[in-house]
């Protein structure tokens, strides 16, 4: 379990994140919704470590997070970003990064046979001894999460990591981070920018705008009102004849 | 199936590592023996072993050293190339595209201009530094602090915001001229003993190396070699983003000033014992990748290797190309470095 602790953020002479607080629990999808600048990325960061807080925490289990030692963080909490820089790694040899925080001196047996469930579960087996500089944009972010996965994190952050998809690959990627979710009984935080995909894959929402929650909680947060302050535009949430929810502007 | 294929990719990369590892011996022993051997054989080896002996001293006071030095020289600017490349996130990065050689040979003339003048009154500070490390010394270790100094601007660059790959590379060509002009302005005001000494400097030339000054390049180049080994993993990771190699337990701030720390040590030092060897830090690293792949704990070594192998190159190639003139390795490399590198940006597809 994951939870904010009244967690302030500031750059310099920038407030951006002020007296949060919220829980994450394992099992469960995570989606923080607001709009460009309000200070997503940032609380990624802070969740993954690699900002400090101002003021607050955020504490993992019992442990204040950002005290705790890189190599450990590591292998707990894995980390998906938007775009992933091209390299000529391979697949698998990217995939095996995911090791990195349980590596000795050299990488083992065990290590390749995670790596290759890993593959195989998400059927990338194909692509495996391309260089990813040769992979298309979903390819690309398919093997983001293998690699994190191959991390065997407990907590699983990704921010905006389908906004640069189009609609099927968005799909297949939200299908695959809510079955691993549910499996690995992971707690998973994503930041996303696409209403219909949150409503459709989201269990738990944070709003955030002008450096606070607006509100959290499950779909009922998700109001005309709620949206509409959130995004600033006039936004309806419709219900279809299946029962799912839709937004329109 | 993937764990057969994977294997099988594994070992047709680690042959190609091998195959060029075995190349060294064979140029080296032809580097060695070359023109000695002649009818006898037989009697070759014999005088090899006494110690007077014509052919013991050519091959172990004249060619071994010169060898060792091409080995060591290469394979720490391959080394120290590969690291600047991998932790800058930048191709074009090098010992000497950096200024980071041109830092260190302006540091050499520095000490060379001073230690001269020196001689003469021990109570300078510079008097005091000769009488303390010699000469040699004094060279290596102000060649080490210019070379450091420009890594620090680097680093200091590559940690603005703003600094992009190109950025850094632009500083690096910035600082060059900088430290060019500098060596220049020396030049002009050395005197003729001085000057040459300088002059030679700006080009490496492989048959400067003693032993005692192997050794000690060997003692700065295996940790180096050790330390970017053992650190090979994380470089992988900073190739996915630092963010995520952060998130991978890979404490980044540290490890690139580390890495970049060491490869200006390296450079140094080879700057300071053969003066500068341009392009081999630059080429062989792409020339790895182009063998190998990306995965750094195979181009390391391979790239450790490919700097040998094209030092060496150069240095038998500018002893046979004027003959009987030996043109020194660093004008060769400077020559045949660039075609080289425009080839690897612009020739064909990416194998």
């Amino acid at each position: 379990m994951i939870r904010l602790d009244n967690l302030s953020f500031a750059y310099p002479q920038q407030p951006v994140l002020s007296g949060l607080t919220a829980v994450f629990t394992p099992g469960r999808l995570h989606v923080v919704l607001g709009g460009n600048g309000v200070g997503k990325t940032t609380l990624i960061g802070l969740l993954a470590g690699r900002l400090k807080p101002a003021r607050g925490c955020v504490r993992l289990s019992e442990n204040i997070l950002h005290t705790l030692p890189v190599e450990i963080l590591a292998r707990r909490l894995a980390l998906v970003t938007q775009r992933q820089p091209l390299t000529e790694l391979t697949v698998i040899d990217y995939l095996l990064l995911g090791r990195k925080p349980y590596l000795g001196w050299r990488v083992g047996a065990a290590d390749r046979e995670v790596v290759f469930m890993v593959l195989r579960e998400l059927a990338l087996e194909p692509l495996a001894l391309r260089p990813l500089s040769r992979l298309s944009g979903g390819e690309l972010q398919k093997c983001a999460i293998a690699r994190a996965l191959v991390q065997q994190p407990k907590i699983l952050l990704l921010d905006e990591a389908t906004s640069n998809l189009d609609l099927k690959n968005q799909l297949a990627m939200m299908d695959i981070i809510r079955r691993e979710t549910r499996e690995r009984s992971l707690v998973t935080i994503i930041t996303l920018h696409d209403l219909n995909l949150a409503l459709r894959f989201g269990d738990h929402f944070f709003l955030l705008k002008d450096q606070r929650f607006l509100a959290q909680g499950d779909r009922s947060v998700l109001t005309d009102d709620n949206l509409s302050r959130l995004y600033e535009v006039n936004i309806r949430v419709f219900k279809d004849v299946e029962g799912n929810l839709s937004v329109v502007v | 199936m993937l764990a057969v294929a994977y294997q099988r990719y594994r070992r047709s990369r680690l042959r190609r590592l091998w195959l060029l590892l075995t190349l060294l011996p064979l140029l080296a022993a032809l580097i060695l023996f070359s023109g000695l051997v002649g009818d006898n054989p037989d009697l070759f080896w014999r005088q090899l072993q006494i110690n007077d002996a014509l052919p013991h001293l050519i091959v172990w006071q004249i060619r071994m050293p010169r060898l060792l030095g091409a080995l060591l020289a290469g394979g720490g600017l391959g080394l120290a190339g590969l690291v600047l490349q991998v932790v800058l996130k930048n191709p074009l990065a090098a010992p000497t595209t950096l200024g980071i050689a041109q830092g260190a040979a302006f540091g050499a003339a520095l000490a060379i201009t001073l230690a001269g003048r020196a001689e003469e009154d021990l109570n300078t500070l510079t008097g005091f530094l000769v009488a303390l490390g010699g000469h040699a010394n004094l060279i290596a270790g102000s060649a080490f602090v210019f070379s450091l100094l420009t890594t620090l601007v680097i680093v200091f660059l590559g940690r603005l915001r703003r600094a992009g790959p190109e950025t850094i590379i632009l500083a690096g060509v910035a600082l060059s001229s900088l430290f060019l002009a500098g060596t220049t302005f020396l030049q002009y005001f050395a005197d003729d003993t001085r000057l040459a000494m300088i002059v030679h400097w700006t080009f490496g030339d492989l048959s400067r190396g003693s032993w005692p000054e192997l050794i000690r390049l060997a003692l700065v180049i295996v940790p180096a070699a050790l330390y970017f080994f053992s650190c090979r993993f994380s470089y992988n990771a900073l190739a996915a983003g630092d963010e995520v190699a952060f998130s991978l337990g890979v404490n980044v701030t540290r490890l690139r000033l580390i890495s970049m720390l060491a490869a200006a040590l390296v450079t140094a030092m080879i700057v300071a014992f053969f003066g500068i060897l341009g392009f081999v830090g630059l080429v062989a690293p792409h020339m790895s990748r182009r063998l190998v792949g990306a995965d750094n704990s195979l181009l390391l070594p391979l790239s450790m290797v490919m700097g040998s192998l094209v030092l060496l190159g150069a240095d038998l190639f500018g002893s046979l190309v004027l003959d009987p003139v030996a043109l020194p390795a660093g004008v060769v490399t400077a020559f045949l470095g660039t075609p080289v590198f425009l080839l690897l940006l612009f020739g064909g597809d990416r194998g």
